[in-house]
């Protein structure tokens, strides 16, 4: 009989994981890309529609040609008096920042599109108690282990056993 | 990484963990008449759902309760047994090839009563082995040896190797692992155990959340 290497058997099991992931996201690819678009839709919303403020700073994007109109316009009237204005000129913006918003965007909605479609996978859609299980499959549960996790004081199942544990010291008897 | 930590019927037998074990154990041998059931056999869905953990415990409890049980490892994919007893891995496999005596493949436990045949090392062709004639005869051998013989499978959806032991077993413990197994999953498990004419006894919900606060409430 030939017996298998078992690093073999580990990179095969790293490669079935591997190609699950995959299936997933091919699976979910349509939640991702609407998440990624809806999420670039927003970064562009609030970077043309949105001006920020930054302290006495005020940013404005303006068109080339009208800045010094504008900055004289501006600097005489009484709402910035107490701001530095800042001029910027649209070809910078979408030269520099505006790529990187873009960018940002797009990785935002990426990550959530892809937790998103993980936790429809795995999370939302599982047989989590005795009731559920009792439901899909028809079969009798004969036995279920409670979830004890870290802290199993915290459980039902260990404070009853600590109570009957405390009445049988204290009075001598078995009860809850 | 599964370990003696997880036998809680031998290492925390006050647990209440191991209570629930316990009261496992009770209910399935109410589900059949003494005698019916020799057999019995542990698989899941997916792996991860805790069927060799519970496989272990339940075999410690009726080796506790006096009774001769034999625990057989077939989980020629993912063995773990041999871990969680602190064992050697040579057993099944090498029983089945002849490099190995089936008295000496048999390795005695720390729990009096409960002896243990591991996977021994995998093979390339799990299911062949399972489903050959020396398997059979091997099954039945240990059928006559014990009071009970519990065995360990793969997941039925990742390898025929359950359903190959199905036809064969007195019954069935399909285990199912809370927040892990999709309703659709485990209901194609339970189709193709069905399929292969395995006698299903019931499930085992393995870290089930509980149904809500109603029980905590009573208590406080």
């Amino acid at each position: 009989m030939k017996f298998v290497n078992l690093e073999e058997i580990r990179l095969k099991r790293v490669i079935a994981e591997l190609k699950k992931i995959v299936s997933i996201v091919k699976k979910h690819c349509g939640l991702i890309a609407t998440i990624t678009l809806f999420s670039v839709v927003i970064t562009l919303v609030f970077n043309f529609f949105i001006m920020p403020t930054y302290g006495n700073e005020m940013k404005l994007v303006v068109k080339p040609g009208i800045v010094g109109s504008l900055a004289k316009e501006l600097s005489a009237g009484s709402l910035f008096s107490n701001k530095t204005l800042m001029l910027v000129y649209t070809e910078i913006v979408e030269g520099k920042e505006q790529g990187l918003k873009i960018m940002i965007g797009i990785l935002v909605g990426m990550t959530l599109g892809l937790g998103g479609a993980f936790y429809q996978e795995y999370a939302q859609r599982t047989i989590n108690t005795v009731k559920e299980a009792q439901q899909y499959l028809g079969l009798p549960v004969l036995g279920s282990i409670p979830e004890f996790g870290d802290d199993t004081s915290s459980t039902v199942a260990y404070s009853r056993l600590n109570r009957i544990k405390k009445n049988v010291r204290d009075k001598g008897e078995v009860f809850l | 990484m599964n370990s003696k930590r997880d036998l809680v019927i031998q290492e925390q037998p006050h647990s209440a963990a191991a209570e629930a074990y316990r009261m496992f154990k009770a209910a399935m041998l109410f589900s059949k008449a003494e005698g019916d059931l020799k057999t019995i056999l542990f698989t899941s869905s997916c792996f991860g759902e805790g069927k060799s953990v519970s496989a272990a415990n339940l075999a410690i409890a009726l080796a506790q309760s006096g009774k001769k049980t034999i625990l057989l490892d077939c989980d020629l994919r993912r063995p773990v047994q041999h871990l969680m007893f602190g064992r050697v891995a040579n057993g099944l496999t090498n029983i089945v090839v002849d490099e190995l005596s089936l008295a000496n493949g048999i390795q005695e436990t720390e729990q009096k009563k409960l002896f243990l045949i591991p996977s021994g090392p995998i093979p390339d062709n799990p299911s062949e082995i399972l489903g050959s004639s020396k398997m059979d005869s091997l099954l039945e051998i240990l059928r006559k040896k014990a009071d009970y013989l519990i065995i360990d499978s793969p997941p039925v959806l990742t390898a025929p190797d359950a359903c190959i032991l199905a036809a064969k077993m007195d019954g069935i413990i399909m285990v199912v692992g809370a927040g892990l197994v999709r309703p659709e999953m485990a209901q194609r498990s339970k189709e193709a155990l069905e399929k292969a004419k395995g006698k299903l006894l019931g499930l085992m919900v393995n870290r089930s959340k509980p149904e809500g606060n109603r029980h905590r409430k009573i208590i406080r």
